[in-house]
């Protein structure tokens, strides 16, 4: 059964995510994030938009450990990221559903492979049932791209592999970055609807975006980044 | 999940695995072969040098009483282990056998003196001690020559010498060829594997993980090369026994040091490459 690894959250009864002050400046100089805050509680979800260019790639990139901040704090469940060890921030990521231009996709094995290890990293190597990868291929629409390499698939195809790995591992946080530029429209809903599923099942979503009004159905906490002078 | 991935990294790299493993193995083979051949140089002289022989000739005309004189002395003389006396008679039988045919017949007389072989047991002495000895034997009045082979343990002392020489000089230059064949193994890997490492890294993969198996990989690859330089050099040393030929033999130190040292180097190759990037990148 999909989504019995991650011990389920109380829904949004305390801050999960915290970004406090997050300031990054391109090569020293550019600033891109400039005095950013946000909390995401557990189980609450957030659309954070704002025009393209404005940094939200480079804020999921900062989320996700992938870029350091010139300054301020990001923590999780209180404790700080940037005080934690590698080991620490993998355990936090391993219990997270990235979705990004940063590819999370291994090309070194096929699709299902794929999902299998991202449920196993999250599982810390527990046993992963091929109905568990079935699930999420189907929920997808990938039923037929199982057994080819993540290569060979089209760039929605790869992108809607990537949501399928991060919703199998029925994560704590979902970081979704431009996931309406990378789908078609009924690619889209398909993805906001398996999203919503977990969602209501006790994920919290972060969904940096620059079409804000295509997730207002949702009712979620929208946030936009304020244009840095 | 460690185990998966190093069983991936190892069948999604077998080809460069194993040549690399191929490569650096002759390279070891020629490295145990020229360290077979050293050691067994060094054992031959270490055996020549053990004892020494040396041969007092005494003059015409010394009495019998006289020899036995100095053969007291010689034995009195520190590292020696045996004195031999020869009557010019045992002498002339000696030399009649070797030559096949009987001195007294064609001289008429028996031109051999008295002779003493003198051992020694080099163990604690060297060739200078040698030669004092044999300086003040030949001084001895009765004494008429004294032969000791000088020029053969100077040329044994040599042999050893250029031997060890020589074996470490080949042993670093394989090394650092291996080191370099390794190395390159890991670049390659590590630059295919760059994207996927990023992959696992982003979904919560520990980097202790990623970099514990690559270096699982370096040493199997080290441990291979190992195996089939031992399995050649084991091959090598049995053909020479099968044809009777003077063969080195296979001393544990060397069986270990055989085993160590590729991997060894294999595990410093994988280090120095830095084959697992960092997870952050600059802004």
């Amino acid at each position: 059964m999909p989504g019995s690894y991650i011990p389920r959250v109380i829904r949004r009864s305390s801050e999960y995510l915290n970004l406090s002050h997050l300031n990054l400046a391109y090569r020293g100089s550019r600033l891109i994030i400039s005095d950013f805050s946000l909390g995401v509680a557990a189980g609450e979800g957030v659309v954070v938009h704002g025009p393209a260019g404005i940094g939200k790639t480079t804020l999921a990139r900062v989320i996700t450990g992938k870029l350091r901040p010139d300054s301020g704090e990001i923590s999780v469940d209180g404790k700080s990221l940037s005080a934690s060890s590698a080991t620490a921030r993998a355990e936090i990521l391993a219990r997270w559903g990235v979705v990004s231009d940063d590819s999370t996709l291994l090309l070194d094995r096929s699709a299902g492979e794929n999902v299998r290890t991202s449920i196993r990293i999250s599982s810390h190597g527990g046993q992963v049932s091929d109905d568990d990868i079935d699930s999420a291929f189907r929920r997808f629409g990938l039923a037929a791209r199982r057994s080819l390499n993540p290569s060979s698939l089209s760039s929605v195809e790869k992108f809607l592999l990537q949501l399928a790995m991060a919703w199998a591992r029925s994560p704590l946080l979902f970081v979704l970055d431009d996931l309406d530029s990378a789908l078609d429209s009924q690619s889209l809903t398909l993805a906001i609807d398996a999203i919503r599923e977990r969602y209501l099942s006790g994920s919290a979503v972060l969904l940096l975006t620059s079409s804000p009004e295509l997730y207002l159905p949702l009712s979620w906490r929208h946030v936009a980044i304020p244009m840095v002078r | 999940m460690m185990l998966h991935e190093t069983l991936r990294l190892i069948r999604n790299n077998a080809f460069d695995l194993l040549f690399t493993a191929l490569v650096a193995g002759l390279l070891f083979t020629l490295g145990d072969i020229a360290a077979l051949t050293a050691q067994d140089v060094l054992a031959l002289t270490s055996d020549l040098k053990k004892e020494m022989t040396m041969e007092v000739y005494f003059a015409d005309g010394v009495a019998g009483s006289d020899v036995e004189r100095v053969s007291q002395s010689v034995r009195e003389i520190d590292g020696v282990t045996d004195v031999v006396k020869r009557s010019p008679e045992d002498a002339l039988k000696e030399m009649s056998t070797i030559m096949g045919t009987d001195l007294t017949e064609v001289l008429g007389f028996n031109p051999l003196p008295y002779s003493l072989e003198v051992k020694f047991d080099m163990e604690n002495h060297d060739e200078q001690y040698l030669s004092q000895v044999s300086a003040n034997l030949a001084m001895q009045p009765e004494v008429m020559e004294v032969h000791f082979a000088a020029e053969w343990l100077s040329s044994l002392h040599k042999l050893s010498s250029i031997s060890a020489v020589a074996s470490s000089i080949l042993g670093v230059l394989i090394s650092a060829c291996a080191l370099f064949v390794f190395a390159g193994m890991n670049r390659q890997i590590s630059s295919r594997r760059g994207a996927v490492n990023k992959g696992l890294l982003l979904l919560g993969m520990k980097p202790s993980s990623i970099y514990v198996s690559g270096l699982s990989v370096s040493l199997l690859t080290g441990l291979l090369s190992a195996i089939l330089a031992l399995a050649v050099t084991y091959s090598l040393w049995k053909t020479c026994q099968a044809y009777s030929l003077t063969v080195p033999f296979l001393s544990a130190e060397l069986l270990v040091a055989a085993l160590i040292l590729p991997v060894g180097l294999s595990c410093v190759a994988f280090l120095a490459s830095r084959p697992v990037s960092s997870s952050r990148d600059s802004s």
